[in-house]
């Protein structure tokens, strides 16, 4: 985050090559950092367009995105209509001008473009994605609960959505569903340390001794995979301390334990 | 509660850089008071704010190690924390939730007294009016209730704001480091001197 921000102030007279190096980086590390994006675009990319090639159609989805989130509407229009021009019948134009419609707050409307999306096309999670995000931003979370649930089963493997069906259940206060959502994760990925150290946040804030223990072990297996992960780090220490001053009648399972 | 609490324009600038930083979740943060309070006895003066964090905010191992390392830091310089902010993901929601309530409690049992919630007003940040741009809170038996407008104030008639304005049109609100970028890069000073210096200076 830093590096980029020093490099603010030169964006003016940056190159068209590094502008691109910069948006394939935001592209892959599937970052949401829109204001950079639209930035970049005004002071480099905007009269260059023509120069990227093939590789303009996915850079003006990504603009796109962008300036939908900082409401540059005027952006955004540009870029949908540069997309229409090319993809006529695309339903990955099509999805981005629903997102238009929500930017503006018109849900009835991108719900209509989303239904006619998933009409022609009955396995596009996207739209299903964008219809859970639309019952997010409407504040209706028990809603987006019951369509993410319905999601995932369908859709096992999109960790994303596993990832923020466990950020829903924390924001409603459900530690035992998060809990359930981390443990899928950690099925098919056991070797990712971030797993490890959400599912021991997680089982830290439940509580109880029980959830304690099973958090210093799931703290330990971060480090053991990512010694630079100071969360995991902190966490170690403080369910370890826990866990040794808990009172004596806990002291003969210690004694066992180790 | 009797008091009244006066915010210092850094502690402002602070709060709506973190909110700017991160416009598309939800962030918090600790007010740091001074432990003498004002001449007349009843005023708490907020002169800091800590940042904490801007992704989920329900969880407790990195609250509870950013809360003793912030205590740490008052104790070393006379302040404390007595107070808490809130800034929800969405951006027509103000109401504070369970974390924020169950944060003030924490705050409140340490100093003795009634800890203040702000909760940051999204739809209202354009306005020129500061005191606008938040909600104050107290919280007494798990629920939260309103403190009237005049009990909390901003310093400065309107030149926080001003100050707010032209750091975010010199993207300062990059530079900030919360706790959160703190657990990410160790180097990186939560404490934020760095952008103290610069709301001084732009006094």
């Amino acid at each position: 985050m830093a590096a980029s921000s020093n490099d603010f102030n030169s964006w003016k007279e940056i190159g068209l090559d590094d502008c691109r190096a910069m948006l394939r980086k935001f592209r892959d590390d599937n970052e949401r950092r829109s204001e950079e994006i639209v930035e970049l675009y005004e002071e480099c990319l905007d009269s260059k367009m023509h120069k990227l090639g093939n590789e303009k159609w996915i850079v003006y989805e990504q603009v796109c995105i962008a300036a939908l989130d900082c409401a540059r509407q005027d952006i955004a229009q540009k870029c949908i209509a540069a997309l229409r021009h090319q993809f006529p019948d695309s339903s990955r134009v099509r999805k981005l001008i629903g997102m238009q419609h929500e930017s503006l707050g018109s849900f009835e409307k991108a719900e209509k473009v989303y239904d006619s999306i998933q009409q022609t096309d009955e396995s596009n999670s996207h739209v299903r994605k964008r219809r859970i995000a639309m019952l997010r931003a409407l504040r209706k979370v028990p809603e987006a609960i019951v369509e993410l649930n319905t999601y995932v089963k369908q859709f096992m493997s999109d960790y994303e959505a596993w990832l923020e069906l466990c950020d829903l259940y924390i924001s409603e206060n459900d530690y035992t569903k998060a809990a359930y959502c981390i443990e899928e994760l950690l099925l098919s990925n056991p070797h990712n340390h971030l797993y490890h150290q959400r599912y021991a946040d997680i089982r830290y804030t439940q509580g109880g001794m029980e959830n304690i223990e099973l958090a210093r072990a799931h703290y330990a297996q971060a480090v053991a995979l990512n010694s630079n992960n100071v969360r995991a780090m902190y966490g170690l220490f403080l369910s370890a301390s826990n866990v040794a001053s808990a009172p004596k009648c806990a002291g003969q399972k210690k004694k066992r334990q180790h | 509660m009797a008091e009244h609490f006066v915010l210092n324009r850094q502690s402002y600038c602070k709060i709506l850089l973190h909110v700017f930083k991160y416009p598309h979740l939800s962030v918090n943060g600790l007010l740091l008071v001074q432990r003498q309070k004002g001449k007349d006895g009843k005023t708490f003066h907020i002169v800091d704010t800590v940042p904490l964090f801007h992704s989920t905010l329900g969880l407790t191992p990195m609250l509870e190690i950013a809360l003793s390392q912030v205590d740490a830091y008052c104790r070393s310089r006379n302040l404390a924390i007595a107070g808490y902010y809130q800034a929800n993901e969405n951006y027509k929601d103000h109401s504070p939730n369970l974390i924020a309530c169950r944060i003030i409690e924490k705050i409140s049992e340490n100093i003795g007294s009634d800890a203040l919630l702000l909760m940051v007003e999204n739809d209202k940040l354009a306005s020129n009016v500061e005191n606008a741009c938040f909600t104050a809170y107290t919280v007494q038996d798990g629920k939260a209730k309103k403190v009237e407008g005049e009990k909390v104030q901003v310093q400065g008639n309107g030149t926080a704001g001003q100050i707010a304005s032209a750091l975010l049109c010199a993207k300062e609100h990059w530079q900030l480091v919360d706790f959160d970028s703190h657990l990410d890069d160790i180097s990186l000073d939560w404490t934020n001197a760095h952008i103290s210096v610069k709301i001084s200076n732009a006094v």
